[in-house]
């Protein structure tokens, strides 16, 4: 059994622990309440979204991904997703994250603390219902009170499956 | 199933126009798999997928699920993936190899051409059980033939040769291979697997159709220029927003591309990339790099015509789309009359720089993900149009843009300004000959 109540300094790991945990959980708030602009800004400069095609995928140059996106690309998806003839979103999709089972990890030094967390997406668009879910792992770096996200991974369950089109961020 | 008399399946497709039941009825759909799908070179793979003696990846011919295998004599063969003895799927996994392909049901173990090597408790059968007997193998598909390291199989005994029924298409597979150095090309990975509630043959006819894109494409074509605008030049921009970007093309900057189309069904469409890393004579130092590979294999001249020959999509009839300058390769997977799948492959150039396979990867990303914004907005369409198809009332569907503009082209083809409705007619034609033959 290994987690923050059995580790040394108990309570202040816990606390950094739900610091995180509400850092996730606002990210995942932002997605679903389309407030993309405010999802984009969490991402460092340099920051990466990414989504492999491949389960195990260790490089995004030299595989297929579903999502590879650095602040350009996502600024331009968040322009797609404002436009009105953005025939992948009339009507627009609904989600709803649930996000859990979160973990720091060993790694990254003081400048980058690295998480594990799973999640589910109920997503709706014109009387269709899916369901995406997976392991969502972030690198995230202090920024005043909060984090900022340097890179995150998204391994959906189903990563090399069939999929219907998509377009917001999981 | 229903049986069609061929003047019922011609008076389907008039020479610009097309009832909608080809889009939408289940039992054309049926007839589609029988008369287009079990007679034409259908592709099952890339040589390079299956490099070992016993490698073998499943795929398939038209609905038929089928295994690509490399014999132990290194030869190629392709057996439908059923178990003689009582119809299970013999292999189960994606893809795997070995010395035998063993049955999980009842433990039959065939060889790597398919012959049945033996049976447990063999007793249980009467002397005359001959394990050699052809019904007691793994069913071969009836041909296969390679073109340049692509499998193409027929299950069809008899008709064209795969090089008759390329025809001249096959110039456009041999740049695929010839943008190598070494001449080869080696399909890596897992392909992207989408799909959509619409029908197969709308994908193909929207992959040439240059109309569309200043239409469907609007919201990524804008974003694209309203990031550019904002924040610097658009040759400088990740590649991705310069595909983007390029799907802006007016009407009359289509119009100065052609398109082909061959009597076989096949088509190509010019070049359209300008500017940037998707430019065809981009000038950065990788490129250089490759050049001088290209030219040091083959000498100037020919690297010349190599690289003149630019094409963007490349449809092989009925079901096989590629582009040969980003090393792409998509088969369309029909799965039922209102249901397709798209597996989505890239290749990598041997003796290229490792970045060239960097920018292909990067392409195929971007034009074929699920969260492609370009794509995204493809497959949305498509299923309102298959939508519109299935609804009764306007039974006929229109293919006369510029249509009797077109001039002769190579031996058994026509070309015409991009904007012309001349592929839908081209693959209709072919269609109207596949399903009209008994």
């Amino acid at each position: 059994m290994s987690g923050v109540l059995s580790s040394a300094g108990g309570v202040d790991a816990l606390l950094r622990l739900r610091r995180v945990e509400e850092f996730l959980f606002h990210e995942a708030r932002l997605i679903d309440e389309r407030r993309f602009e405010d999802w984009r800004d969490l991402y460092t400069e340099d920051g990466i979204y990414w989504v492999p095609s491949e389960p195990d995928q260790d490089n995004p140059a030299d595989r297929l991904s579903i999502f590879y996106e650095n602040r350009a690309l996502m600024d331009v998806r968040i322009r797609q997703l404002r436009h009105g003839a953005f025939w992948a979103q009339i009507p627009p999709v609904r989600t709803r994250h649930v996000i859990g089972n979160v973990v720091l990890e060993e790694g990254g030094g003081d400048a980058e603390l690295r998480t594990r967390s799973s999640f589910v997406m109920l997503e709706h668009r014109d009387d269709h219902r899916r369901v995406f879910g997976g392991e969502a792992r972030h690198r995230l770096r202090p920024d005043g009170d909060g984090f900022r996200i340097a890179w995150k991974r998204v391994d959906l369950v189903d990563c090399e499956g069939t999929h219907g089109f998509m377009s917001v961020p999981f | 199933m229903t049986v069609f008399d061929r003047t019922e399946i011609e008076s389907l497709v008039e020479p610009d126009r097309v009832h909608r039941r080809v889009y939408t009825d289940p039992e054309i759909f049926a007839l589609e798999m029988e008369r287009i799908f079990g007679r034409a070179w259908i592709l099952v793979g890339h040589d390079s997928q299956i490099p070992q003696p016993g490698d073998w990846i499943r795929t398939s011919i038209g609905l038929r699920d089928v295994v690509m295998i490399r014999g132990a004599d290194g030869a190629i063969r392709v057996l439908h993936n059923r178990c003689p003895h009582r119809g299970m799927t013999v292999c189960v996994p994606r893809a795997g190899g070995g010395r035998r392909l063993v049955c999980p049901y009842h433990g039959w173990a065939f060889d790597t051409a398919g012959k049945l090597l033996g049976v447990p408790q063999p007793g249980g059968y009467d002397e005359g059980f001959d394990p050699g007997e052809a019904r007691r193998s793994m069913a071969a598909v009836a041909r296969v033939e390679s073109c340049r390291g692509f499998v193409f199989a027929s299950l069809a005994a008899e008709g064209p040769t795969l090089a008759e029924f390329l025809g001249e298409i096959s110039d456009t597979l041999d740049n695929f291979c010839d943008r190598a150095p070494e001449g080869e090309v080696e399909m890596v990975g897992a392909p992207l697997r989408q799909t959509f509630e619409g029908n197969w043959k709308l994908h193909m006819e929207n992959s040439v159709d240059t109309v569309h894109p200043g239409f469907v494409h609007r919201s990524s074509v804008e974003a694209a220029q309203g990031f550019i605008a904002a924040t610097g030049a658009a040759e400088t921009a990740d590649q991705s927003i310069q595909m983007f970007n390029a799907n802006g093309f007016t009407l009359n900057e289509w119009d100065s591309t052609a398109i082909h189309g061959y009597d076989g069904g096949h088509v190509f469409m010019d070049g359209f990339y300008r500017g940037g890393i998707i430019d065809p004579d981009r000038r950065d130092p990788v490129f250089e790099d490759y050049k001088a590979r290209m030219a040091a294999a083959y000498g100037e001249e020919r690297m010349k015509r190599i690289f003149g020959r630019e094409t963007f999509n490349n449809l092989v009839y009925p079901n096989l789309s590629f582009n040969t300058r980003f090393q792409q390769l998509r088969v369309i997977r029909p799965v039922s009359v209102d249901r397709t799948d798209v597996h989505s492959y890239v290749f990598r150039l041997r003796g290229a720089p490792e970045e060239m396979f960097h920018t292909a990867v990067k392409f195929v990303s971007t034009a074929n993900s699920p969260a492609s914004p370009v794509l995204a907005d493809d497959l949305a369409v498509f299923e309102q149009l298959q939508q519109g198809l299935n609804s009764e009332g306007v039974e006929w569907i229109d293919l006369s843009r510029r249509s009797g503009r077109e001039e002769p082209f190579g031996n058994r083809g026509a070309r015409d300004r991009a904007t012309s409705e001349l592929p839908m007619r081209t693959m209709m034609g072919a269609w109207r000959r596949y399903m009209a033959a008994a």
